[in-house]
């Protein structure tokens, strides 16, 4: 889904809008030609933006020295304080090259973007399976090993193991993802959405995960589960590329 | 003048003329002052803003020279106190005291005292004398009253560096102002004069004349309290006022964020620090 800048822009509240537009206008100016594109990413696309989520930008760059990133720092500290956007930069070799360490998070950019500046970099990028499946059995495995801290460490304090665990729900909706895109499903990539069908594919309840009537732990057994599961399915996947 | 003194209010009994004059000289002595500020503002000139995209705001973001601080670039190092300084004197404690607990050399214990911890040495000279003042058990029993002493202190350094980047009015042009604030107590003055033309009463007469240096106190003190900031120096407040919206909703819920940022919240907003306030112990200074 590549929606149009100017539908994600609508969809900002008005503040957040000026701010980003305000910052493509300054990074254009500062950078030039060697500003290659500026993209709006995450859940300001996505949807789900919250007053308190980051905006995330992603800028393209021919030239990455000190003094020419430098360049944006007034913009961005502005734009971070005003609407917190979260920049990220690339240099445009990196992309493609990149792409086997990255897959998952080149994957969540390229289907879900808005261009603010310049062309799509993500446009002709090929990602490899091989990279995603293990990529996403990395975050999974990471995931499974931050609950049993996250448990012992907030099991006396259960309204911050349930922030805790929506924090890492997050973090475990781009590899749960990327592991629908290795089985050749398009499902959305919104949590909710996300949530829906692996539980639905891997037959683990995920209702527990999102629900507030439902205890700490119990939501912590039920990420466990869906995790545990999301892991052997992955680990036993034949992959190829797109 | 005479003939003027015959008409109303300078003709009216006495209750009625003191009650009238009371009120105009008030409102005239406020316009005196109204005046010393739009004269001020338009001494000022415009109000500049910095382009980004100028090497000027370059060169300062990237070699750390002190920029003027205008609408457009958020303050740098220790301009953040400048800016709190400018906010008020309460914005300046509130910054310094931040610096401190969020560094991690000053902390307000659980019976309600400032620690400072000789252990951590802040980079800053600005914060390294603020420490030593706070350290100094002379500076005042309740934390409330070394924070202010710290402050007051460290004050003059930083309305120099104010003055010197053009947000506060130079000395010269602050003293005109007050003088052209007391225009309307003037005014008002000869408003009383003129009943003396047709009144003997001492009494009246001696209300009149505690009536225009009560109003002479006020509109000095009002003068020294509005003509002091530059023109520049509101623009850049506003301004940044509304440019800290995410930053400022972030340090309220708590977030994590690097020291220099919880202190620009806490130079601009004080001590209305919400949940990170708290967790650095200085929710002490919100209390009543």
């Amino acid at each position: 889904m590549i929606p149009s800048i100017a539908t994600v822009l609508a969809m900002l509240p008005a503040q957040t809008r000026v701010r980003i537009e305000a910052f493509a206008r300054e990074a254009r100016s500062q950078l030039g030609d060697d500003l290659v594109s500026l993209i709006v990413y995450g859940s300001a696309v996505r949807g789900g933006l919250t007053p308190h989520s980051d905006v995330d930008v992603l800028a393209v760059v021919r030239r990455d020295d000190a003094a020419f990133l430098a360049r944006l720092h007034g913009a961005a500290s502005l734009a971070r304080a005003a609407a917190r956007l979260d920049l990220r930069v690339l240099h445009v070799d990196e992309i493609a090259r990149a792409a086997d360490v990255f897959p998952l998070f080149f994957d969540d950019v390229r289907g879900c973007h808005a261009v603010l500046v310049g062309v799509d970099p993500f446009k002709d990028l090929v990602i490899h399976d091989e990279h995603r499946r293990l990529r996403v059995e990395q975050e999974l495995r990471e995931a499974r090993q931050g609950l049993r801290r996250l448990v012992i460490d907030h099991a006396a304090d259960p309204p911050t193991m349930r922030l805790e665990l929506e924090a890492l729900h997050k973090r475990m909706r781009g590899p749960l993802h990327g592991l629908l895109q290795l089985h050749k499903s398009h499902a959305r990539s919104d949590l909710t959405a996300v949530l829906d069908v692996i539980g639905a594919r891997l037959g683990v309840d995920t209702v527990p995960l999102t629900s507030r009537a439902i205890d700490a732990l119990t939501a912590a057994d039920a990420t466990a589960r869906l995790l545990d599961a999301a892991i052997a399915d992955v680990d036993h996947l034949q992959t190829g590329s797109t | 003048m005479f003939e003027l003194a015959h008409t109303w209010p300078w003709s009216a009994p006495m209750e009625v003329f003191l009650a009238t004059f009371i009120v105009l000289s008030v409102v005239i002595s406020l316009g005196g002052v109204l005046v010393a500020i739009v004269v001020g503002n338009v001494l000022d000139g415009p109000v500049r803003t910095t382009a980004l995209s100028s090497s000027a705001s370059l060169s300062s973001a990237v070699i750390g020279v002190q920029a003027t601080l205008r609408p457009g670039q958020l303050p740098h190092g220790d301009e953040v106190f400048v800016t709190a300084l400018l906010a008020g004197l309460a914005h300046l404690e509130a910054a310094l005291a931040t610096a401190g607990a969020a560094a991690g050399w000053l902390r307000v214990t659980d019976r309600g005292e400032l620690e400072v911890l000789a252990d951590v040495v802040p980079d800053e000279p600005l914060l390294a004398r603020c420490k030593e003042i706070l350290d100094d058990p002379g500076a005042g029993r309740t934390p409330r009253h070394r924070l202010r002493t710290a402050a007051l202190r460290l004050r003059p350094d930083l309305m120099a560096r104010a003055e010197a980047l053009g947000l506060l009015r130079a000395v010269d042009r602050r003293s005109g102002l007050i003088l052209l604030s007391l225009a309307g107590v003037v005014v008002a003055a000869v408003l009383g004069v003129l009943r003396l033309f047709v009144s003997t009463s001492i009494e009246e007469a001696n209300v009149i004349q505690y009536v225009l240096w009560l109003e002479a106190g006020l509109v000095v003190v009002l003068a020294i309290w509005l003509t002091a900031r530059h023109r520049q120096a509101r623009a850049w407040l506003s301004w940044l006022e509304d440019s800290i919206d995410a930053l400022r909703a972030d340090v309220r819920a708590g977030r994590d964020l690097p020291v220099g940022d919880v202190v620009l919240v806490a130079a601009v907003d004080g001590f209305r620090l919400g949940r990170t306030g708290a967790r650095l112990g200085l929710d002490v200074f919100t209390k009543v």
